[in-house]
């Protein structure tokens, strides 16, 4: 979406990011030619030593609804990850959390919508954010980041910022206008949070599943463009708060119990972060650990002697935060479906291109993913719905439905067993035979039941084969490593901030680029649809900077976030 | 607070949308609203629909009235006067908001050595050098040697290549030998705590990146691409054997595997050099021909991965450039220069001053590029225990076990987890304190010697530091010396000299010197010893010792920022200083408080100053403010060097008191009048404010803040029974920790006439603006105004 694989750094056409089927496997597969290695020139007339000094680092922010974190480009971690909680909203000069036995007694709601507001830089609700505090608290953050952490220089520097392109527009523009004032920044580069984790793991198509603070996301990407998007609220957020729930209820069973003491979000946050985990799907294979050791919380903060709690009651947090394992499937509703039914739902809902892409690169990011054991859990899960349910959207079909379908889509499931050379040629039909379109239900019947006497769909009839388009699929991944097989399949992603820090440091300009002077003339509203902008170089012969149009200087998109 | 009461924070108008821009100054005479009769409810609103709109209002002229001190934004916008900067250019406040930060020098704060810029940014914003601080209580750490005894017991782990064979030699001399260890003098951590000990006691920052938690070696970044780089040309001097392509297909297939099992961990025994074998991709292709890159190496950690990944887009980048055709090709690389030979650069020249012949080629879509494919391309496959099955992947070396043979690494760190005493996790403090680049491989180990250890293959994805054993010695951060400049005008407020070990400032326009500073303290304080205020106190009572002795500890605040802090101090103890008492300065309801308020003018003009509060003080504590005396004049700071000679030290009550008697009209004899001054002195004056709790506010919860309010009865309660328990209150306090504390803002308007040629710095050369010539004044004065909102705080309303 906003990402384009171009060389240039100076001009870029749209429609060369314009997905091509299933080019992944398509790509450039010209062996190098000898030649000398490329390299930048900063203008048309500039000295190289000129292009040197134009050659600053931009600053890579990832800016998320409890932390921001913040770097340089080309660098793999962050230079600093900074959280927004009560202690940066003191005032300055209030330095009483450093006194000696001071404790800041942190709010204990009742309510999970309520819950941690005070550590959280915005919520989906606008009505009840202030967006001037919002733009406050960021720069507040932002200026320590600048002044303690990463101590560059004040010449201006480019910024990529990475923020979700679901965020509502008026924080967009808060969010904007505190890092141009913070960073005396010339543009803002906009990634798409769930594309640059793509690219944090080196490939074009992905279902990142963002388990953050507020919301869990499943996003499709397909060639670096965010397709499809299912959310639920089941995330830190939740885990958050059943965490401190678990520790009270095992609070009020060990008889220490006091109407004052109750465990705060912090103490919630300290033992989720410190012990928290995840159990195994209960489909595994795995031995299941017999031992159940008792681990004793202390918390110097609330109860003097420490609080003895089994160690597996600090996993059903998690199960019942994450994976609802304890509800039922009917008290569900859809924003608060369990985590491996929404990575389900989000494949299903795909076209079954994408959802080959995307089914064996699925990326598992955000806070709660480093909880121990959820990602495995995530893959076992999804493994087992796919295994018992195919590719089948309809969960039950009463009387109507043959129920001799279901032994021949369990078998679909186990695709994987094939041999990756058998596979390359095979799954692609294999996939497309287990699709029916979600939209019309009625026509279920899939194309291995065209003989059915149900009315079929002919985009859903099972194409011949087709031979020269084989041939030219041969010729084309020839050279290339074997695409990976059609199974659930992990991939390790550096996270966002380093998927933007990779982007940053390949030069590449993104669509979304948003100038400071425009951005203060103009605000958000000055921003074009993306095809009125105009990309393209009107002329060659003036060099790379100096040809551009007056309209397609002055035009400016949001692309994804408009 | 942190600062006792009571305490006074300014308000930076910097806030606003709109550059806040003082208005011109009216006509000369004062406003109306502040030479009325201080009636509730007239000042504020009045001050700011008069000629000087307040800062606040951008808007409106009513938006002072909403000026709330115990907002949420306004926790950002207040500050102590000692953080504030002055502009002359602009006339106004700077807060650290408005001010860009320049930075001169950077220094290590615990060796002070001035590190260079580049190695600021080659090596990020840490010490380099062998400081280094305690993970767990960030003491210093120390270097020292280890006994041949403790070295036998933990293990003989060494870092550089050739520690294996020498014994440790006893320390002879004043040189200690053998191995080193840091440790904290303070909580008594060192580095065996986590297996790392160093040969040499010098460049632990080079040896501490050569080994990993538990002691195993690892070998520097640089290294692992050096070896990947070997390991590419390998291949690629493969495929231009020009095989044919099934067996191409089966060395990309081998490329994961091969790169997986050359990063076998070497053993102890062998030396520390990493294992860059070339020979090692060829070695293992035929028995592992099938396999898909398996699950990461040890030693693949997140910066390994990022420069995989690094790498592989931009070879991907200049094949597109090149391949592709382009004829803008240009710019893709990070190496700058101009290189005339590259048949990019070329068909560019060609094209630019010709006809677009070549404008179909140059228009050629360049072809997207590829995904990585392998684990030297940066891509790592989640080991999630299900691809282990059947032989399909997973397992580099384990081979096609059963399922159970290995759990992955998550499950590994969880049964690690059960393992492990609570204690012994790394508090969220701790890992606050980890550079985050810092992430490193959890060493499910336990340390000790690494034999004990299998090297398990790991994804790195668990990654924060969970275990105490994680936790590595963090080194400082930098610190640096700056200059600030103004936001609006760019001009320098403030500039070191730039010397390292200076620090005299060359440039420094503090705000204490340029605004007026504002204290309040009680009427009288008849119970010194308790140090609260004295509700029940009648107005005519004047004791006049302890009143002469508050005010004259903050006498030469204007001239001596330094001495004026601590004076804060003086004037809120009011008698004998303890330094916590005034903290527990409890205001009773429904009972009158008389309080003095104190202007001391920095200036070497006299000022006039005009306050103006809202009627009732906004916030959880609905006060009724009254100013006895909102308009009155402060004398110049002119003659400070007579009164430091012919008065000794200047302290003295009595002098004080004879000056406050001496200055004859408008100053109020023994009683507070309204309209009268309460006290002057030679460059300050205090005037009363009157204060009114309402009743029911601090015992029944009210309005917003309930949760406060009624912490801090209860917090009140204790306070009552016995007299130190000082903290009780700080504690509760739920909420809002400051929930009952009453915080009056008063909005303060000073004028002066200041010589224009020799006033403030740059007056002249800004004062366009906000700075008209006085008109008819013969002398060359112009008049300026300087107006802030301020915020008391006064006490915590008492249960």
């Amino acid at each position: 979406m906003a990402t384009v694989s171009d060389p240039s750094s100076r001009k870029v056409s749209v429609g060369r990011i314009r997905p091509t089927g299933g080019s992944h496997n398509l790509a450039s597969i010209t062996p190098s030619s000898p030649h000398t290695p490329i390299r930048s020139v900063g203008s048309l007339y500039g000295s190289p030593s000129s292009a040197f000094q134009s050659d600053q680092e931009p600053i890579v922010l990832e800016c998320g609804t409890r932390f921001l974190r913040a770097g340089f480009a080309g660098e793999h971690a962050p230079r600093c990850i900074l959280d927004y909680g009560p202690e940066q909203q003191r005032r300055v000069g209030d330095y009483r959390s450093l006194q000696p036995g001071y404790r800041r007694s942190s709010r204990t709601t009742k309510d999970v919508s309520s819950w941690g507001r005070d550590y959280e830089l915005w919520r989906s609700d606008l009505r009840s954010v202030d967006l001037q505090l919002v733009e406050d608290r960021l720069d507040r953050a932002m200026r320590e980041a600048h002044l303690k952490y990463m101590l560059h220089d004040s010449k201006p520097r480019r910024v990529i910022l990475t923020l979700p392109s679901l965020i509502p527009h008026a924080l967009l523009s808060s969010v904007l206008a505190a890092v141009f004032n913070t960073f005396q920044t010339p543009n803002i580069t906009l990634v798409p949070t769930h594309v640059s984790s793509a690219i944090g793991a080196g490939v074009r198509s992905a279902l990142v599943v963002d388990i953050g603070w507020a919301e869990t996301t499943v996003t499709a990407v397909y060639e670096y463009r965010e397709i499809h998007t299912r959310r639920s609220v089941r995330a830190g957020k939740t885990l958050s708060f059943e965490m401190a729930r678990t520790l009270n209820e095992t609070l009020q069973d060990a008889g220490i119990k006091s109407p004052n003491n109750r465990v705060g979000f912090e103490e919630a946050e300290e033992v989720l972060l410190r012990m928290g985990w995840c159990r195994p799907s209960p489909f595994a294979a795995a031995p299941n650990r017999t031992t159940d050791n008792t681990a004793s919380l202390s918390f110097p903060s609330i109860f003097s002697e420490p609080v003895d709690i089994p160690f597996s009651r600090l996993a059903d947090p998690a199960e019942t935060a994450l994976f609802a394992s304890n509800t039922s499937g009917y008290d569900l509703d859809e924003h608060d479906q369990p985590l491996h039914l929404l990575v389900y739902a989000a494949l299903l809902a795909v076209p079954f291109d994408v959802r080959r892409a995307c089914m064996s690169r699925i990326l598992i990011t955000g806070g709660v993913a480093n909880l121990p054991g959820v990602k495995t859990r995530i893959f076992r899960e999804l493994e087992h719905i796919i295994e018992s349910r195919g590719w089948d959207p309809i969960r039950n079909y009463g009387k109507a439905g043959p129920s001799s379908r279901r032994p021949k889509v369990a078998q679909r499931g186990s695709t994987r067993t094939l041999t990756p050379a058998e596979d390359r040629k095979e799954s692609p039909r294999k996939v497309s035979d287990s699709v029916s379109d979600p939209s019309t239900p009625s026509s279920t019947t899939t194309a291995s039941y065209a003989s059915a006497p149900s009315p079929t769909n002919p985009a859903h009839q099972d194409t011949p084969l087709d031979k020269i388009l084989a041939k030219h699929t041969e010729a084309a991944t020839r050279g290339l490593p074997t695409p990976p097989p059609a199974i659930i399949r992990g991939i390790v992603t550096l996270g966002p901030w380093a998927g933007a820090s990779l982007f940053a440091a390949s030069r590449l300009r993104a669509v979304v680029e948003i100038d400071r002077d425009r951005f203060f003339s103009q605000g958000l509203g000055g921003a074009k649809e993306e095809r009125e902008v105009d990309f393209k170089p009107s002329r060659m012969s003036l060099g790379p900077s100096l040809g551009r149009g007056l309209e397609g200087r002055n035009a400016w998109t949001l692309a994804g976030w408009g | 607070m942190a600062q006792p009461f009571p305490y006074t924070f300014y308000q930076c108008p910097c806030q606003r949308p709109a550059p806040p821009g003082l208005p011109a100054p009216s006509a000369g005479d004062p406003p109306d609203a502040f030479s009325a009769p201080p009636l509730p409810g007239t000042p504020s609103r009045t001050s700011a629909s008069a000629s000087a709109p307040g800062p606040r209002d951008q808007a409106g002229a009513a938006d002072a009235d909403d000026f709330d001190p115990r907002g949420a934004r306004e926790q950002h916008s207040l500050f102590p006067l000692e953080h504030l900067l002055y502009c002359d250019d602009c006339a106004a406040l700077r807060c650290p908001r408005c001010v860009v930060d320049e930075i001169l020098s950077w220094f290590c704060p615990s060796c002070l050595f001035e590190v260079p810029s580049s190695q600021v940014r080659a090596d990020g914003p840490r010490c380099a050098r062998n400081c280094y601080n305690c993970p767990v209580c960030t003491a210093p750490l120390s270097v020292v040697s280890l006994d041949a005894e403790s070295q036998g017991l933990a293990g003989p782990r060494s870092l550089a290549p050739d520690a294996a064979a020498p014994p440790p030699a006893p320390a002879v001399g004043g040189m200690p030998h053998g191995p080193f260890m840091m440790s904290c003098g303070y909580c008594n951590w060192t580095t065996l705590d986590v297996g790392v000990q160093f040969e040499k006691a010098t460049n632990i920052t080079g040896q501490l990146a050569r080994t990993r938690n538990g002691g195993l070696p690892v070998p520097t970044l640089r290294e692992r691409e050096k070896e990947r780089e070997k390991r590419r040309e390998l291949r690629e001097q493969r495929e231009q054997g020009g095989v044919i392509q099934e067996q191409q297909q089966q060395q990309h297939r081998q490329r994961g595997t091969t790169s997986a099992s050359s990063y076998v961990v070497p053993q102890i025994t062998t030396t520390s050099s990493p294992p860059s074998t070339p020979s090692t991709p060829a070695a293992g292709s035929e028995t592992s021909a099938q396999l898909p890159p398996g699950p990461p190496p040890e030693h693949l950690d997140p910066a390994l991965h990022f420069s995989n990944l690094a790498a592989f887009y931009k070879t991907q980048l200049s094949e597109n450039a090149s391949g592709g055709g382009s004829g803008t090709g240009i710019g893709a690389s990070s190496l700058a220069g101009f290189d005339y030979n590259s048949p990019t650069s070329f068909s560019r020249i060609m094209s630019l001053y010709g006809t677009p012949t070549s404008r179909k080629a140059a228009r050629a879509r360049p072809k997207p590029w590829r995904e990585a494919a392998s684990l030297d391309e940066g891509l790592v496959v989640f080991d999630d225990g299900i691809n282990r099955k059947g032989g399909e992947g997973g397992a580099d070396d384990a081979g096609p076990h059963g399922v159970s043979s290995r759990p992955n690494a998550e499950e590994q760190l969880i049964s690690r987890l059960s393992e492990t005493p609570y204690s012994s996790t790394a508090t969220l403090a701790q890992r606050a304190l980890q550079p985050p680049s810092e992430h490193l491989v959890p060493s499910l180990s336990p340390p000790g010697p690494p034999s004990a250890a299998t090297p398990s293959p790991l994804s790195y994805h668990a990654r924060p530091q969970v275990l105490a054993t994680d936790l590595r010695p963090t080194a400082p951060l930098l610190r640096t010396k700056r200059t600030k400049r103004c936001r609006e005008c760019r001009h320098i407020l403030h500039r070191l000299e730039s010397k390292l070990t200076s620090t005299r400032p060359k440039i420094r326009l503090l705000a204490l010197d340029r605004v007026p500073r504002l204290s309040l303290r009680a009427l009288a304080a008849d119970r010194p010893n308790r140090a609260v205020w004295s509700p029940a106190f009648p107005v005519q009572v004047v004791s006049q010792a302890a009143a002469g002795g508050g005010g004259g500890g903050g006498a030469g605040a204007g001239a001596t920022p330094a001495p004026a802090i601590g004076s804060i101090n003086s004037i809120a103890g009011a008698g004998p200083a303890r330094p916590g008492c005034a903290d527990r300065a409890r205001l009773e309801p429904g009972v009158p408080l008389q309080l003095v308020l104190r202007v001391a003018n920095p200036l070497f003009d006299p000022v006039r100053v005009q306050l103006a509060s809202p009627p009732v003080a906004p916030g959880p504590v609905p006060a009724r403010t009254t100013i006895l005396c909102p308009h009155f004049e402060v004398g110049a700071n002119t003659d400070v060097w007579d009164e430091a000679l012919s008065g000794g030290s200047g302290r003295g009550p009595g002098e004080k008191g004879a000056r406050r008697g001496g200055e004859g009209a408008g100053v109020a004899g023994g009683a507070a009048e309204a309209g009268k001054v309460w006290e002057r002195g030679r460059n300050w004056t205090s005037v009363v404010v009157e204060v009114v709790v309402p009743r029911g506010v601090g015992g029944a919860s009210k309005g917003g803040g309930i949760g406060g309010v009624g912490a801090g009865s209860a917090a009140g309660r204790g306070d009552e029974g016995e007299g130190e328990d000082g903290e009780g209150e700080e504690e509760d306090g739920s909420g809002g920790e400051d929930g009952n504390v009453l915080e009056i803002p008063v909005h303060c308007r000073v004028e002066y006439d200041a010589d224009a040629s020799t006033g403030a710095g740059g007056g002249v050369v800004g004062g366009g603006s906000h700075a008209e010539r006085r008109a008819g004044g013969g002398a060359a004065t112009e008049k300026r105004q300087v107006e802030f909102w301020v915020v008391f705080g006064v006490g915590r309303v008492a249960g």
